[in-house]
């Protein structure tokens, strides 16, 4: 059963340029106890989607449903069954993160404090600081507090860890897949395919307001390779050779013999080909997500679909 | 739930009741303490004002400059002359917390996503600034009452015509308020609708001025457009409310708080 769908949503804003499309006739589909990853560069449209799907912004053109309401009209309907936590969260700096808690639950009609106090705890956060004390990473905290304290059926979370430390981000993948068993459905965006990748069943890619590949992430993750960076102690003629290790490929040498390569699959072979030399610096760097889904549709291109072909020339 | 945003707004604002009130009250009691000791130093003050350009004293809300020579019209003149024009900063700030103030924070974003409507948010607000605002005015009330007690001379102005000169301000106020809040649901930036809404005031009060220096028929109807002209501070304690100028005012508040939450209701958050 689909929790979330939109039919050709769009948005367009006027500009002192012209009309500018933040989203352009976005169709999406997302199941019941999903944890669905939202994926896109800054600026290519995530957010407005959010704000459309929350009804802050109204679409210039399409539709949307969520739980089997009409985003607009059943707005009121919809938000009673929803938690969401915006990338940019703003609350009243003055107050106690305490007080923040208990007035957003008395608008939401009531709430379980055992709960809150239990989602405090295993997210390490002090309820009892003013806002305005608080660093970006218990902000996020809290944000997550107030989108999750009253169990919403559908989670919309935009850019939920960052600012979280790696330990966090743990414990908040663990609290993402809890909701997901019990049936519940999340929505989270991201600019890092990383970031959701632990979590994620399935990721939608939008670029430049387009939705440009709906995937299974593990089908992306296959195709996912890494930049690597080796320093030698001297310059050495070792790309050559490196060029043949399984996996390596898209070899250079810089002026001061610095080797770049791109790495897919283990790094074993790649570690026992440099075994014989002396490496001074070795710097291993994720791709961009379009560098994931050029990789992506580069292994599909034997046989392109048509979403794949459409999509290719989305990204390139 | 019903209520909640109004009972969190005058929880978090009752300090600024205080504060306003006890300012104001100071203000209050400022001229029963600068009063003249004797009968005959007012008649002297009389006879100084009568020196003065008629249509200056016009300007200022004084038709007579014999009304000042009474303990009545010197604090009339002094506290309620100006009050409609210190009000309006209360009213302005108060019209931007109704929406604009947590909207250009990002604030908005998160109370939109939870089960309320928008015009509930206006409305709830709107109201808790209106009691907040007849907060002021009792304790502005009292700091008269105190005034009253120490002044030197008799002033034969009882507990109710304070009220009734306090209460006089209240549609006034309400109007910037109301007005402010619908200006901040209609334009994009806050920063323009604080400039229409301090335009509004100040041109309101310039073209009270100077249609009461001018005192023509031409110059009369202009003035109409103006709150000020229907406030009449200055000698609220010698002619009473206005009530049918008090129940139009008012009415137009009340109108610009139904408009303001119509274009909320349209309005795109998108901060």
């Amino acid at each position: 059963m689909a929790i979330l769908e939109t039919h050709d949503l769009t948005k367009v804003y006027p500009t002192a340029d012209g009309p500018f499309k933040a989203v352009d006739q976005l169709n999406l589909s997302v199941n019941q106890g999903e944890i669905f990853g939202y994926l896109g560069p800054n600026g290519a449209g995530k957010t407005t989607t959010i704000r459309m799907l929350l009804d802050l912004i109204r679409p210039t053109e399409g539709r949307a449903s969520l739980l089997g309401m009409d985003a607009q009209a059943d707005s009121l309907a919809i938000k009673r069954r929803i938690g969401f936590l915006p990338a940019e969260l703003a609350l009243w700096k003055s107050q106690k993160s305490i007080e923040v808690v208990k007035y957003v639950g008395r608008i939401r009609g009531g709430v379980d404090m055992h709960y809150v106090y239990e989602l405090a705890e295993r997210l390490q956060f002090d309820l009892q600081k003013r806002v305005k004390a608080y660093s970006t990473g218990n902000k996020r905290k809290l944000g997550l507090i107030l989108a999750m304290m009253n169990k919403p059926d559908l989670l919309m979370l935009d850019e939920p860890t960052s600012g979280l430390d790696p330990l966090m981000q743990q414990t908040f993948n663990q609290m993402m897949l809890e909701v997901k068993n019990e049936g519940r459905t999340v929505f989270l965006s991201s600019h890092m395919l990383s970031e959701v990748q632990a979590i994620c069943e399935r990721v939608g890619v939008l670029r430049s307001g387009r939705l440009v590949a709906v995937e299974r992430v593990d089908a992306l993750t296959h195709a996912s390779f890494k930049w690597v960076k080796v320093r030698f102690d001297q310059i050495h003629n070792i790309g050559v050779s490196l060029q043949r290790v399984p996996g390596v490929s898209d070899v250079s040498t810089d002026e001061d013999g610095r080797v770049s390569l791109r790495l897919t699959g283990d790094f074993d072979p790649l570690l026992r080909a440099m075994s014989d030399h002396y490496v001074v610096d070795l710097d291993v760097e994720d791709p961009s997500l379009e560098e994931i889904f050029l990789a992506y549709y580069d292994n599909q291109v034997a046989a392109p679909s048509a979403t794949d072909t459409h999509a290719m020339k989305e990204l390139a | 739930m019903t209520g909640t945003i109004f009972l969190e707004t005058l929880r978090r604002s009752w300090k600024q009741i205080f504060y306003w009130g006890l300012g104001l009250s100071i203000y209050a009691f400022y001229p029963f303490l600068v009063l003249p000791d004797e009968v005959e130093d007012m008649a002297s003050f009389e006879e100084m004002v009568d020196a003065f350009d008629p249509s200056m004293l016009r300007a200022f809300g004084i038709s007579d400059a014999a009304m000042l020579s009474s303990p009545e019209g010197m604090v009339g003149y002094s506290f309620f002359g100006f009050l409609l024009l210190i009000m309006s900063v209360f009213a302005v700030i108060s019209g931007l917390n109704v929406t604009s103030t947590e909207e250009d924070a990002g604030i908005m974003n998160v109370m939109l996503s939870l089960p309320i409507n928008r015009w509930q948010v206006v409305i709830e607000k709107l109201l808790a600034y209106t009691v907040m605002l007849f907060g002021i005015c009792f304790i502005m009330w009292l700091g008269l009452l105190a005034g009253d007690q120490v002044a030197a001379l008799e002033i034969n102005l009882s507990a109710g015509d304070y009220a009734e000169g306090i209460l006089n301000v209240v549609p006034g106020t309400l109007l910037v308020m109301g007005f402010t809040a619908f200006v901040a649901t209609v334009v994009k930036q806050r920063t323009v609708a604080i400039a229409i809404a301090g335009v509004f005031v100040a041109v309101s009060y310039v073209l009270d001025m100077v249609g009461r220096a001018a005192g023509t028929e031409a110059a009369d109807a202009v003035r109409e457009l103006s709150i000020f002209a229907h406030y009449n501070g200055s000698e609220i304690l010698v002619n009473g409310i206005a009530w049918v100028s008090a129940v139009i005012v008012l009415s137009i508040a009340v109108a610009l708080g139904m408009g303001a939450m119509a274009a909320f209701e349209r309005r795109e958050i998108t901060v």
